[in-house]
């Protein structure tokens, strides 16, 4: 978990173990630890058929690409609570470079524990993926009863709140795409050959 | 008000909405909205509540405020009158109560999220005003937000004097969402004057128990709990909870014997789980005394007031031109970095005082007030020698403060004893009067006993007052010193806690720092509790480390370890040019030194600091330097800056030239605009930072004041793209033809293009190339 944390890490900074020198590892593991023991992982879980009905927003013409998964699906929530956030912001105001590393370190967290909680095959599949709407993920909220359960709030422009939070869909065996992904154009793993869900499209 | 004490176990009624859901009379509705459209199942239940044993009803009204009121084609008004209607016909005929009952709004507080406290407080106030005439009192329940809790309180305190029971929500962690404690919370409640408080829904029964033992001893108040069934799960559309109603009674049995004198149900529970809890009515409760040790906190740090505590006096412009100049400006990053030192330097809590000649004091501080609280965990003791300015921070801080100060004269005691009754906060006590400081002790003495038995009028107990015994320079009187050791010895005898501010004793002479702690040491064996002080001077601190390891206040000498245990190494760079370079921020201000001997400012900057953060910002493009380097260079080239331009004539010049920047309104992410933010300072822009969440007037409207050079704007995710549009439209419609750069996550050229903005900023140094084009 260590090893997984720190590559996070440094791959949210913009580099890898290969190039990482002493001074950048030495603040990555510091951040680590600094978030590890703020974070207060929670998340949620519907399966649809438990849900007894699919929510309308997955059948939108966007969702067409998961249309197959849908059937096995459950919506999902997950946070690392707000201490967090409290934490960066008040790193940001003495030491940016401290903020940033924290802010790299929770994404990493984020990602590992949320990928802990998959059971073998599923993947996350958040609404502004593929072309669908970002804004669907206040109905996601909304039928898991996050901001009760999880703490989870939107704002009007529809931002989670706590920052370090996802919501979406689980599915099994579902194999992401970067088509119609917004950031293709200007996208740093693209370029490389390489896409941000770790493995060649 | 309650009008009797709660000697005997009492009854709330269980779940409405785990009750209502899955009727399908409610498929497609608010369940408020029953109230109009089926007010008989919503009576119905109310009765099979009372047949169960309740003694309190909680009107079907969860929802409905201002705020949260949304979707509905039924006004909140009528929902709220029709909800309190239909409970009052359920309960004709009995004794039992009815209780408004009221959520939290569904928004996030100020400062992670845009709801502000006014807002919050004005949602249930206009509540309050429209039902107060027709309940039996409220009940406030279901807050995880310890700051929306407090104006919540204050709505209803201020607007009615009906009895108030006040819940809040805890995860399984044993803190709230925004990560209050069961005794931040208990400590909190109690001062601002709730009848009741307590505990509701979160996890199960059993997890109560120990919340409540963790409340118990810090409140005399009478606790209620209302827990769910348990954990819900859901099957087939539909939610269960893992609890039976007798599992339920035995824990509930549990929480009576650790102290909640009145106890229902939350989500899960119904009729029946009520009806098994109800044998308990009547068992008689113990009476609890009020907490014997005095508390302040923040939402997520309690302290108990106490000798050998720090607290930090550098939030106060009084000889710090820097800090008045940062004030006045009201720019606060400096404020909060002060703070954040003096946390980590190991104060207990901060001093916070904003008195500037010809300024608006009672704004000042409260923007202070939620700056500082924005960043520093510690808990604030607010400084003014206004009362209305201390009420207005009192009222808008999260948690309970203490307050510095009142005297012994009349005009100070009338003025603010009735704010330190109605927000419960203990308050430093001068031992001086209109007369001015009695030069003897007894003189000092007989004006805290005037102050203890005014006080007492106000129902305010001693223990809330911290009195300061006065510290007057030796320099212009010796015998000063003794005076103020005398009156310490006093207070003492009167059982009250002490205060002094430290270091005008040695005011006049030389050496100060040996005089202060030297008086320190004798202050603290002849009854002083707290010092104010520096806990930036690391020899003083030693002391209060040394003086608490020795008189056994530090168990196992731990802080004493620890504070000269932790690490001081500072890695050395020869000269400026690889301090910048290596981002060794301390460092600068040596390096700078040597510098102006040979060199004048100008040059220091074109020869040394400019080609440092060059080669920086190349090795950042060859990615041999990553994001945490740069920013750390940019921090050192900041500071740098920061002390070259003090050795200009003029305060801006040496300046390239001003930038306004923001993140748009609806986004809350600021943590690129932020790193733009140091990087433009470290190449000499001045940058006018506005914030997140802005909406386009305030851009604007900084425009005109600042006459920048360009106006950077951000936005992390696509929904906010559209309010960044909409800003740089105003700006244009204004006839502001200012270039505008645009940066975020989800921005291109394409989208910088098509929204109208000049140019797109991919990155912090980006920006900065873009900056020195538009100079160009």
């Amino acid at each position: 978990m260590e090893q997984t944390l720190l590559n996070g890490t440094l791959h949210y900074l913009g580099c890898d173990g290969r190039h990482a020198d002493t001074a950048t590892l030495s603040l990555a593991r510091q951040a680590i630890g600094t978030m590890t023991a703020l974070a207060d992982f929670r998340c949620c879980e519907i399966s649809l058929s438990d849900l007894g009905h699919t929510p309308d927003f997955v059948l939108k013409p966007a969702y067409a690409t998961i249309a197959g998964f849908v059937a096995e699906a459950s919506l999902f929530a997950a946070t690392l609570g707000i201490r967090v956030d409290r934490k960066i912001k008040s790193l940001g105001t003495v030491d940016m470079s401290a903020a940033v590393a924290a802010n790299a370190a929770a994404n990493a967290i984020l990602d590992a524990r949320v990928e802990a909680a998959l059971t073998d095959g599923q993947v996350l599949f958040c609404p502004g993926y593929s072309g669908t709407d970002m804004s669907d993920v206040r109905h996601v909220l909304q039928l898991l009863d996050a901001q009760r359960r999880l703490g989870i709030f939107t704002s009007d422009s529809g931002m989670m709140i706590p920052e370090k939070s996802v919501a979406g869909l689980l599915l099994k065996g579902y194999r992401f795409s970067c088509r119609g992904c917004l950031i293709a154009s200007k996208c740093e793993h693209l370029r490389r050959g390489l896409t941000c869900y770790g493995r060649q499209d | 008000m309650l009008h009797e004490p709660i000697s005997r176990v009492r009854i709330f009624d269980g779940a409405m909405g785990t009750e209502l859901s899955h009727l399908p009379e409610a498929q497609g509705h608010m369940l408020e909205e029953l109230n109009i459209l089926h007010p008989e199942i919503i009576e119905n239940l109310h009765r099979r509540y009372i047949e169960a044993g309740a003694d309190y009803l909680t009107t079907n009204s969860f929802s409905i405020s201002p705020t949260k009121w949304k979707n509905s084609p039924l006004g909140w008004q009528e929902t709220a009158d029709a909800a309190i209607a239909v409970a009052r016909r359920a309960a004709q005929g009995t004794d039992v109560k009815v209780m408004f009952d009221m959520g939290p709004s569904g928004r996030m507080m100020e400062p992670i999220g845009d709801y502000t406290f006014e807002q919050a407080y004005d949602n249930v106030r206009a509540v309050v005003e429209h039902v107060r005439d027709r309940v039996d009192g409220f009940i406030i329940e279901t807050f995880s937000d310890l700051y929306e809790m407090r104006a919540a309180v204050l709505a209803v305190r201020e607007n009615t004097d009906l009895p108030l029971f006040a819940t809040m929500t805890f995860d399984a962690s044993g803190r709230t969402l925004t990560g209050s404690t069961p005794e931040i919370a208990a400590v909190t409640l109690t001062a601002l004057g709730v009848d009741v408080l307590g505990i509701n829904c979160s996890t199960s029964p059993k997890t109560f128990v120990d919340l409540v033992q963790r409340m118990r001893p810090l409140t005399h108040l009478p606790i209620m709990t209302q827990p769910n069934m348990g954990l819900p799960m859901m099957k087939d559309g539909k939610t269960f909870y893992n609890y039976t109603d007798d599992e339920f009674a035995h824990w509930t049995e549990r929480l009576i014997e650790a102290g909640a004198s009145i106890v229902g149900g939350c989500c899960g529970t119904s009729p029946a789980t009520i009806a098994a809890i109800a044998r308990f009515k009547g068992r008689e409760v113990s009476q609890y005394p009020a907490p014997a040790d005095t508390y302040i906190c923040s939402a997520t740090q309690l302290l108990r007031l106490q000798k050998g505590l720090i607290c930090g006096e550098r939030l106060n412009p009084t000889g710090k031109k820097k800090l008045k100049e940062a004030l006045l400006a009201r720019d606060f990053d400096y404020l909060q970095k002060e703070a954040l030192n003096q946390e980590s330097a190991g104060a207990d809590f901060l001093d916070l005082n904003v008195g500037i000649a010809n300024c608006d004091e009672k704004a000042l501080l409260c923007q202070a007030t939620r700056k500082v609280q924005e960043v520093c965990d510690l808990p604030l003791q607010l400084d003014s020698s206004s009362p209305d300015a201390l009420e207005a921070a009192i009222r808008i801080y999260n948690g309970v403060p203490m307050i510095n100060s009142i005297n012994g004269s009349d005009e100070s005691m009338d003025a603010l004893l009735p704010v330190v009754a109605k927000y419960g906060t203990p308050t430093v006590a001068l031992t001086l009067d209109k007369d001015g400081i009695p030069e003897t002790a007894d003189g000092r003495i007989a004006i805290a006993q005037r102050i203890i038995d005014r006080a007492a009028r106000h129902g305010i107990d001693r223990r809330q007052l911290v009195f300061d015994a006065l510290v007057m320079t030796v320099s212009s009187n010796q015998s000063h010193g003794q005076t103020t050791l005398r009156t310490l010895e006093a207070l003492k005898r009167l059982g009250v806690l002490t205060i002094v501010g430290l270091s005008n004793i040695s005011f006049g002479l030389p050496e100060r720092a040996h005089l202060n702690r030297t008086f320190l040491a004798m202050a603290f064996e002849r009854g002083l509790d707290i010092p104010i002080m520096n806990p930036l001077d690391r020899d003083i601190v030693q002391t209060v480390r040394a003086f608490n390891a020795l008189s056994g206040i530090d168990a196992n000498c731990e802080r004493y370890i620890a504070f000269n245990t932790a690490g001081n190494a500072t890695e050395q760079a020869d000269d400026l040019f690889h301090a910048v370079v290596a981002g060794l921020r301390d460092t600068v201000g040596r390096h700078i030194e040597h510098e102006l001997q040979t060199a004048t400012p100008e040059s220091i900057i074109s020869d040394v600091l400019i080609p440092a953060l060059t080669e920086v910002g190349e090795r950042f493009e060859k990615k041999t330097v990553f994001l945490p380097q740069l920013i750390q260079s940019a921090e050192a080239a900041k500071a740098a800056f920061e002390i070259l331009s003090t050795r200009y004539a003029r305060n801006d010049a040496g300046h390239k030239g001003t930038v306004v920047i923001a993140t748009v309104k609806g986004d809350v992410h600021d943590i690129g605009k932020n790193i733009v933010k140091v990087v433009m300072q470290s190449h000499g822009y001045k940058v006018v930072d506005l914030g997140k969440n802005v909406d386009k007037e305030t851009v604007a409207e900084a425009c005109r004041r600042h006459n920048p050079m360009a106006v950077g704007l951000s936005a992390l995710m696509t929904t906010t793209v559209d309010a960044m549009e909409d800003t740089i439209r105003h700006l244009r419609s204004l006839g502001i033809g200012l270039p505008v750069m645009v940066g975020g996550a989800v921005l291109t050229e394409e989208i910088a293009a098509h929204i109208g903005a000049d140019y797109y900023a991919q990155d912090a140094l980006t920006s900065v190339g873009i900056l020195e084009k538009i100079r160009q």
